[in-house]
């Protein structure tokens, strides 16, 4: 098992509502799959708690936290129960992010509001729940970070508040690893791609009025490898790498999970 | 462990350094293997490579046509497959611009990159023609290097070739990425081999120190590692990347 007895906390561990499984949902089973204790947080605590449960099936252990990443209050109390409750923090991985169902628009379209709670959910969220961990993990002198971005931050995307608030979070994981390299704290950032999750496909069916097959055929002919969109798992596979040991050596880096999306533009 | 179990991989540069790293590794992975290099000399010392996990070797010079398909036919022998290619063998000049002959200039073109030319024609032709397993029909993964990205300290040839490694992943990721076929590169900051000589020189260590914002340098298992990751199952909708394994160098 590669995350033995770590300690890990998985933020946006629920799953929006939809077909098949979620970025956040399948890092959450396979960090306990491979011997991690994992916090599922989400502020739809139910979600969180399905998640467990999918983890207690398969005797992995696992509790569920409710938290609303936009209060700071929340994202320290997070820290803090996985922190007392299994005595360190090993694992920060920071999942949340909303675009359409956040509100977010093309710019003559954005409101101030919706512009304030993307950028509350999206990039808030990740650098206040980096400064509650990170003292903990600069004690221990050892510690991963890792972001959930978006490809959207390297290939075009209508929406503002979501290109503005993953490019930022981009920049900000770099600044965590050299500033934390020192203390032996890697982070690092994930830019998936064109993925086949409720939150991407099923949102954009609601959104638009069409069919799930429709928006599936539709994103899938724009993937470069096989014509296909990804799943969670190629997500949660690169966290897991990323995670572990065996990237010991590796911090500050952007790694795509897009299919080639990224090598052909457009 | 068996996260290569019933897969083939060839393996070029594989006597030494990072390229015995990562026969080392593929092996403890459940692969079965074909090791070339152009010696079974191993530059930081000890047994050769392929006696230690006793495999087979293709003593070849990756920079001949020749060598290079007759060692892609021998890999796929055992299992009528190839499933990886590790394209880790790679020469350095050690020379400023205006030190660098032009022998010596073709000569690390040749090997760093017409050698990995040839190596990802003669691999992707043979991929095209077997079937798709677990969503790959075969997968490439190459070593490039920081260098090549930022400049390579008193090493030109070297640098642009490397810069090349990382333009000819993309190209192929982009254009068979439709057939399945998988083509990542990772690039090492600096890697402590056990070589000794210029690779270990005070300068060249106290510069990349100063660079390296993790406390330690890098590892041949390091590399060999995220080798590993990207000939794995697990990256299956990774492709075109070029993976950092600096210690955070790139983004300080
Ligand atoms: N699916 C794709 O195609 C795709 C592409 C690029 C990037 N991403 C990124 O992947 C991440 C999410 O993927 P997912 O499939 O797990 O999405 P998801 O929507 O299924 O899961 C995110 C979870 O976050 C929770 N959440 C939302 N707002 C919250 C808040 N304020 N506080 C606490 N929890 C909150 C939701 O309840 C949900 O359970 C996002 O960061 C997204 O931008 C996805
Ligand atoms: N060590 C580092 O710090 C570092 C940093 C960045 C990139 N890299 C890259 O990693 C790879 C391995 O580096 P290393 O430090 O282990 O090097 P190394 O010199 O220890 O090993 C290279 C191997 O390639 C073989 N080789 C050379 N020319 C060949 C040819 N024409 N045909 C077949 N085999 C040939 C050599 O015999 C040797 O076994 C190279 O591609 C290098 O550019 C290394």
């Amino acid at each position: 098992m590669r995350l033995k007895d770590r300690v890990a906390i998985v933020v946006g561990a629920g799953q929006s509502p939809g077909e098949g499984m979620g970025n956040g949902r399948a890092t959450a089973l396979t960090f306990a799959r491979e011997g991690a204790k994992v916090l599922c947080v989400d502020h739809n605590l139910e979600s969180a708690k399905e998640t467990v449960e999918m983890i207690g099936v398969n005797q992995g252990t696992a509790v569920a936290f409710k938290a609303d990443v936009t209060r700071g209050d929340d994202l320290k109390a997070m820290v803090d129960e996985a922190h007392a409750r299994w005595g360190r923090v090993d694992i920060l991985h920071n999942n949340v992010g909303v675009s359409l169902s956040g509100g977010d628009a093309e710019l003559l379209d954005i409101t101030e509001e919706a512009f304030d709670r993307c950028t509350a959910i999206n990039l808030k969220s990740c650098i206040f729940a980096a400064k509650h961990v990170i003292p903990i993990m600069r004690e221990q002198q050892s510690g991963v970070i890792i972001n959930i971005s978006s490809m959207a931050v390297i290939t075009t995307y209508p929406y503002v508040a979501y290109k503005a608030t993953k490019a930022a979070m981009v920049s900000f994981t770099e600044q965590l690893a050299y500033q934390n390299a020192q203390y032996g704290i890697r982070a690092n950032v994930i830019l998936p791609g064109l993925m086949n999750t409720p939150m991407a496909v099923d949102t954009r069916a609601r959104t638009f009025k069409k069919s799930r097959a429709e928006v599936e055929a539709e994103r899938d002919s724009k993937v470069p490898l096989r014509k296909k969109m990804g799943t969670g798992w190629d997500v949660a596979n690169a966290a897991l790498f990323l995670a572990s040991d065996e990237a010991s050596f590796i911090t500050g880096v952007t790694l795509p999970v897009d299919g080639g999306a990224s090598v052909r533009r457009g | 462990m068996n996260r290569l179990a019933g897969k083939t991989a060839l393996i070029t540069g594989a006597s030494s350094g990072i390229g015995r790293a990562i026969a080392k590794k593929f092996q403890a992975e459940g692969a079965t293997l074909l090791l070339m290099d152009i010696t079974e000399a191993v530059v930081e010392g000890g047994e050769p490579t392929h006696r230690i996990l006793n495999v087979p070797f293709f003593q070849g010079d990756v920079s001949k046509e020749a060598d290079v398909e007759e060692a892609v036919r021998q890999a796929a022998l055992p299992t009528g497959r190839l499933d990886i290619v590790v394209n880790d063998a790679a020469i350095r000049s050690a020379k400023k611009l205006t030190d660098t002959s032009l022998e010596e200039w073709n000569r690390v073109m040749e090997v760093n990159v017409t050698g990995v030319f040839l190596m990802c024609r003669a691999a992707v032709r043979r991929m095209l023609t077997q079937e798709i397993r677990n969503e790959a029909r075969g997968r490439i993964v190459n070593i490039s290097s920081q260098h090549g990205m930022i400049s390579s300290p008193e090493d030109f040839s070297y640098g642009v070739s490397k810069s090349a490694v990382v333009y000819i992943t993309r190209q192929i990721a982009s254009d068979y990425g439709r057939d399945s076929i998988i083509c990542n590169a990772v690039a090492p900051g600096k890697i402590l081999t056990g070589k000794t000589g210029r690779a270990i020189e005070p300068r060249f260590i106290d510069y990349s120190h100063a660079r390296t914002p993790l406390p330690r340098l890098g590892r041949s298992e390091d590399v060999a590692s995220a080798a590993l990751f990207l000939a794995s199952d697990e990256a299956t909708f990774i492709t075109g990347e070029n993976l950092m394994v600096d210690g955070g160098w790139m983004a300080n």
